[in-house]
């Protein structure tokens, strides 16, 4: 063997860390080779100083001490055994309830993108939405249900021109709102280029502007 | 929490564990018990291993007040992770881990001064015993090379060289493999000796 691989085994000869074999023949070499030996001696020596260190220097009052802070802080901080502590269980109930009113966010603004935040009983001014709206159809179409969930919708009118009727379209948008109420839908006819508009309502007819 | 509120020294055995192979043994009964919340039976837990816990912590920091205050938190953590720990394992492994990790934190959070300087100044180190010169020398000698050790050749020398576990209980507090914890102890032991090889040449000790 050489003492080179000798050496990296010496450390572990001196705690009796060395399997059986290889520490016989780690031995075989101390026999022949006197530096290798001076330095199994010195780490045997640093081992026995190692090991003759003295206690830590604590004394009776101070483990007393250290279990009576512990039990202190189970007790500041309401831990439970093997358990969060009840602030925690808050912090962690608060938080899950902030993350699922975000998703809940997340999930409305993602079904419904054309919904746009206008209240039912005041439509949105004509000019907003005069550019998307087509030209008025001649007669009123039939009401479609409006969606049961939706509180109030703004969708431009799905009209077409009619071949009979050309001289009462020309010029004449029509904005169509539907409410939560399905019987109530706002039509709105806006006279292109005319600041003057109104407002009527299909189904039961009832003016709201 | 009542039962924590006001703990007191439980006297006579703690009872069989589940496993006889290990130290673990007479500690498995009062681990189970804390775990559903009897403050005695923890008290008595600590009671049990307070002095390795404060012994290992004192020797990987260095310093009394550190070893103390990461007991203490290494006690709180035992308390909150009691139901993480699976019956039958080796408690006493568990709670080096622990100990091992909070000093760890510990060492990193406070970035403290070198361990032999801070002893030096601490009330009965070296102790009576070392009174004479080549004794206390050796002594800082022995303290400042744990200091100048890597924390992980530390830790697996003072597990293994002064709390006297084996190599493969080292590993398993460790998460090593034994023989990485083997190459650890190795350079940890040659490093001490180069620290005190001089001191040896003067005749410093057995």
């Amino acid at each position: 063997m050489k003492c080179e691989r000798a050496r990296r085994w010496l450390p572990l000869v001196a705690g009796d860390d060395l399997p059986e074999e290889r520490a016989r023949t780690v031995a075989a070499h101390l026999e022949e080779c006197e530096r290798c030996r001076a330095l199994e001696q010195d780490l045997a020596r640093s081992r026995r100083w190692l090991e003759s260190m003295p206690a830590p220097p604590f004394t009776e009052s101070d483990y007393a001490g250290l279990r009576r802070r512990v039990f202190r802080e189970i007790e500041a901080r309401g831990l439970t055994a093997g358990g969060a502590s009840p602030r925690t269980g808050r912090l962690a109930f608060a938080g899950a309830g902030l993350l699922a009113a975000a998703l809940a966010a997340l999930l409305l603004a993602r079904r419904a993108p054309e919904k746009l935040r206008v209240p039912a009983a005041s439509p949105a001014a004509p000019s907003a939405v005069s550019a998307a709206a087509e030209t008025l159809p001649p007669a009123a179409e039939p009401l479609a249900p409006a969606p049961s969930a939706a509180s109030a919708s703004i969708r431009p009118a799905r009209g077409h021109r009619r071949a009979g009727a050309p001289g009462r379209e020309q010029g004449v948008a029509r904005i169509e709102f539907r409410t939560a109420d399905p019987n109530v839908r706002i039509i709105w006819l806006v006279k292109k280029g005319d600041e003057t508009s109104s407002a009527l309502t299909a189904g039961r007819n009832r003016e709201v502007s | 929490m009542s039962s924590l509120a006001a703990p007191a020294l439980m006297t006579g055995g703690a009872g069989a564990g589940r496993d006889d192979a290990d130290l673990t043994s007479p500690l498995a009964a009062l681990v189970e018990r804390a775990r559903e919340g009897d403050g005695r039976a923890f008290d008595r837990l600590m009671l049990e291993t307070q002095e390795r816990v404060v012994g290992t912590a004192w020797r990987l920091l260095g310093s009394r007040e550190d070893a103390r205050d990461a007991a203490q938190e290494v006690y709180l953590r035992v308390f909150r992770h009691l139901g993480r720990f699976r019956p039958g394992h080796d408690f006493r492994a568990w709670l080096y881990r622990i100990t091992v990790n909070v000093c760890r934190d510990a060492a990193r959070r406070r970035r403290r001064e070198p361990v032999a300087a801070a002893a030096a100044r601490e009330p009965g180190s070296p102790p009576e015993a070392e009174q004479d010169l080549l004794g206390a020398e050796r002594w800082n000698r022995l303290l400042g090379a744990l200091a100048a050790l890597p924390p992980k050749e530390r830790a697996a020398l003072v597990l293994r060289d002064l709390e006297g576990l084996t190599s493969e209980q080292v590993a398993r507090v460790l998460g090593s493999r034994p023989g990485t914890v083997r190459s650890q102890i190795a350079s940890a032991r040659m490093r001490i000796r180069s620290f005190c090889v001089d001191l040896m040449r003067l005749g410093g000790g057995a």
